[in-house]
């Protein structure tokens, strides 16, 4: 054991020290910081899009900036509200004083008139009055903050409300003004808007004739922040207006229009009370297939990396040496584990990572409390994954190696293994089925065989099978595993001396069923047997 | 005593027997020669006395055992195909072939620094592997051969890829072992080298010993040659008594004699009919040997 665990080390450290550990020790961190990274920089560099609209009914658009209003400053005073030092430029600091003065249940309302009252008209005549960009003031009234409000620039408004409409969009006109459609065009043609939106005379339009359609045009039909924005507020302005003309009172409304409240519920606790679920019970609940995606990929590295090293340690011909020191199981059995711990240093920083994402980035990211992804990264997880990425790795490993130490070449070693990948890839076939339904007929027939144990047991652990299960196929594994490690031995102890060709399958079953021993009483005589290289003493091939 | 018994040894590969009833004694302290062309069964044998492969029958016993796995700690040997982890480091190489032999780290690198030394490699200590010539590499393995004082060292083809001061170095080396009581299998198809360091020699031609024994018994025991140099009509050297075959070259030739045969009266038939410039009878050189062996046989 003790010259194993040299080999092993070496191993390790010869690992250790290539560019590819580091490499894989760093890939999938990196990319998932850059699958964060990207989105977050995308929208950091999003441009803003500047529109014109020619508003042939003469109220649509004014409502819908006004609208648009009452919801940002709504969502930006509430986030304020809540934030123990809220930070923000002094106007708003202000207005977030006014809003607060008001009784908790009229502030909305509160809101929506000041905003109703400063029409824009209004809002012109302060704009050429009141200086309009006053970033300081002993106390900004409400009416002059929206004056401020709306005279800031895009990037001056992202700086404080990045979701606001008036930090991603620039409307190139007053509200209340008529956009030529020609100079419109124009504007379009040579690129100086992103879209121009034509609103009818009656988008409105009545029971018996459907309101006229608004035109959005523009040469960049991909992104869609823009028309889903305007979509949207314009229809929730449409609907108020159509509600108002259909003279509806506003609970009648509010009932008729309310949507279905469907609370999900789970079991919780050792006698199963039913509780609200939460996202963090859903995503614990598919915590598992990210286990079983991320063992997947373990596996499935870890032991290329044992096939690769068996290939390397045939054609660097020191093997005989190591024989002549150490039995053949030994070596393979060093090799094994000094892989598997190179591929244990590798997923346990990967996993590390998977860890610290999950906890730390929502907060960094700035989501919502509500969303706790710490669920995926329950230590009972953790703890099944270590268990079962060494339990399929020894099994894999023990017959990779065997298939290796056969192999003359890498390329050879590629062929050879392509079976054992195949079947490494049901487990990822079966994920997410087993994943809907962990205790049905699939996951039961596959949890028994010996080959997708380790994927299907860590697949089910949300919805965890009976402790028998858990001991029966463990205790099944182990003695696949020794199966395995007793087959690859043999197989190893004669192909890793081998030149030339490949084996026939029927050469590795027989080595497999071959005596192993000294000779004499111990060992019968082999006498056909089609051992070791004979390309000892200088032949070339095998008979 | 013996170090190393061989008997009734059987090998097959398929169909063809590597090596065939082979029975021999290495004894201790000697330096025993493996001779034989490509392909005689030099290498199967060595991989059964390491334990690498198991005979088909027979026995091998080393130091009294039949069980390789203990002797492995006395044992060092060296493969005909050379290799080294090409990303190690010199020194850390010895370290860590020294460790898997039973040494401790500390211990394994103050050895391995002595055999750097005694192989002229101390500057390379720390290079890695990869950058060493064939030679240095060779050298490297022959070192980590011997890093635990072993009581049997096999070396397969050792010369090969040395320039001839790493030859004579290695040579020193061999010798120094035998002087301390090393037993050394060196298994060569140079003869000139095996006939310089050996004390006993085994040819092996198809899996089947041929010749056996210490070496100067081995060359005794082959017919003696008559080598001479001459001007005249060389028709009459076909004609000479006692003379088992004949290569002549036209102005020198060379006889094998018969067990019995006269050099005193091949000499007298030879006077009056060609002028003798050298006449000389010389035991055969282990090539000559091996060379007329394997004719034989072949």
């Amino acid at each position: 054991m003790r010259r194993a665990l040299l080999v092993a080390r070496r191993e390790f450290l010869e690992h250790v020290r290539t560019k590819g550990f580091w490499l894989s020790l760093v890939a999938v961190p990196f990319a998932l910081v850059l699958a964060l990274a990207i989105p977050a920089v995308d929208r950091a560099a999003r441009p803003v899009l500047s529109f014109a609209v020619t508003d042939r009914s003469g109220w649509l658009l004014e409502e819908v900036v006004r609208d648009a209003d009452r919801r940002d400053l709504a969502r930006l005073l509430q986030r304020l509200d809540g934030a123990e030092a809220p930070s923000a430029p002094q106007p708003v600091l202000d207005l977030l004083g006014h809003w607060r003065a008001q009784p908790a249940d009229a502030r909305d309302r509160w809101l929506q008139e000041l905003l109703a009252g400063t029409g824009n008209e209004a809002d012109e005549r302060a704009a050429e009055t009141v200086d309009p960009r006053p970033e300081t003031s002993p106390e900004t009234s409400p009416e002059a903050f929206l004056t401020w409000w709306r005279s800031r620039t895009p990037p001056e408004v992202a700086a404080f409300a990045p979701d606001a409409w008036r930090a991603r969009f620039h409307l190139v006109h007053r509200p209340d003004r008529w956009t030529p459609p020609a100079e419109a065009r124009t504007n379009l043609a040579a690129e100086r808007i992103f879209a121009w939106i034509e609103i009818p005379e009656d988008p409105v339009g009545s029971p018996r004739r459907p309101g006229a359609a608004l035109d959005y045009t523009a040469r960049n039909l991909t992104n869609r922040d823009l028309r889903d924005w305007f979509e949207a507020r314009a229809g929730a302005v449409l609907e108020r207006q159509r509600r108002r003309e259909a003279d509806l009172a506003p609970e009648l409304w509010a009932w008729v229009s309310a949507p279905l409240d469907l609370e999900v519920r789970t079991l919780a606790g050792p006698r199963g009370q039913a509780r609200a679920a939460s996202t963090g019970d859903v995503l614990g609940q598919w915590g598992p297939v990210v286990f079983v995606y991320i063992l997947w990929v373990s596996v499935l590295v870890v032991t290329q990396m044992l096939v690769t090293s068996t290939v390397e340690e045939k054609s660097n011909k020191l093997v005989e040496v190591l024989l002549a020191t150490l039995s053949p199981v030994e070596l393979m059995a060093g090799k094994i584990l000094g892989i598997g711990a190179t591929g244990l240093a590798i997923v346990g920083t990967w996993l590390a990572t998977f860890a610290a994402a999950t906890i730390g980035l929502p907060a960094l990211l700035g989501a919502p409390s509500a969303v706790d992804l710490t669920a995926l990264v329950a230590p009972a997880y953790l703890g099944a994954f270590l268990v079962y990425f060494t339990l399929g790795y020894f099994l894999y490993a023990a017959l990779l190696a065997g298939l290796g130490a056969v192999c003359s070449s890498l390329k050879e070693a590629q062929t050879l293994v392509i079976p054992v990948q195949g079947i490494l890839f049901v487990p990822l076939a079966t994920m997410i089925p087993i994943a809907r339904d962990p205790s049905g007929t699939l996951a039961s027939v596959f949890t028994w065989l010996p080959p997708f144990t380790p994927f299907v047991m860590m697949n089910r652990a949300a919805q965890p099978p009976e402790p028998w299960v858990y001991v029966g196929t463990t205790l099944l594994l182990l003695a696949s595993i020794g199966a395995a490690v007793w087959a690859g031995a043999k197989v190893f102890r004669i192909g890793i001396l081998m030149t030339g060709q490949p084996p026939k399958l029927r050469d590795v079953l027989r080595w497999m069923a071959a005596p192993v021993g000294p000779t004499g009483a111990a060992r019968p005589a082999l006498a056909t047997d089609r051992d070791a290289d004979p390309a000892a003493d200088g032949e070339a091939e095998r008979p | 005593m013996d170090v190393l018994e061989l008997d009734g040894v059987c090998k097959r590969f398929g169909s063809r027997d590597a090596v065939h009833d082979l029975s021999l004694r290495v004894p201790a302290g000697s330096v025993y020669g493996f001779l034989g062309q490509n392909g005689a069964g030099k290498t199967t044998t060595l991989r059964m006395v390491l334990g690498i492969l198991w005979p088909d029958a027979g026995t091998v016993r080393l130091f009294g055992s039949l069980s390789p796995d203990a002797a492995r700690p006395q044992l060092a040997f060296l493969p005909e195909e050379k290799g080294l982890y090409k990303r190690m480091r010199v020194l850390e190489f010895l370290v860590f072939l020294g460790r898997l032999r039973g040494l401790d780290a500390g211990e394994a690198e103050r050895r391995g620094r002595h055999w750097l030394e005694r192989f002229e490699l101390t500057e390379v200590a720390d290079a890695r592997c990869e950058t060493l010539s064939k030679g240095m590499g060779q050298k490297l393995q022959i070192a980590g051969a011997l890093l635990h004082d072993p009581r049997l060292v096999i070396l397969d083809e050792p010369f090969s890829g040395l320039d001839p001061v790493n030859v004579e170095l290695v040579r020193r080396i061999i010798l120094e072992l035998r002087a301390g009581g090393t037993t050394v299998i060196l298994s060569t198809h140079v003869m000139e080298q095996a006939e310089q360091i050996c004390d006993h020699v085994l040819l092996l031609h198809r899996g089947t010993k041929r010749l056996d024994g210490p070496l100067g018994q081995v060359r005794a025991s082959a017919d003696r040659t008559l080598v001479v140099d001459y001007a005249g009509d060389g028709a009459v050297l076909r004609a000479l008594p006692g003379v088992r075959r004949l290569n002549d070259a036209g102005a020198h030739a060379e006889l094998t004699l018969e067990a019995d045969a006269d050099p005193d009266a091949i000499l007298a038939a030879l006077v009056g009919h060609l002028s003798i410039r050298r006449f000389e009878l010389v035991e055969p050189s282990l090539h000559e040997v091996f060379v007329r062996t394997v004719g034989e046989a072949a």
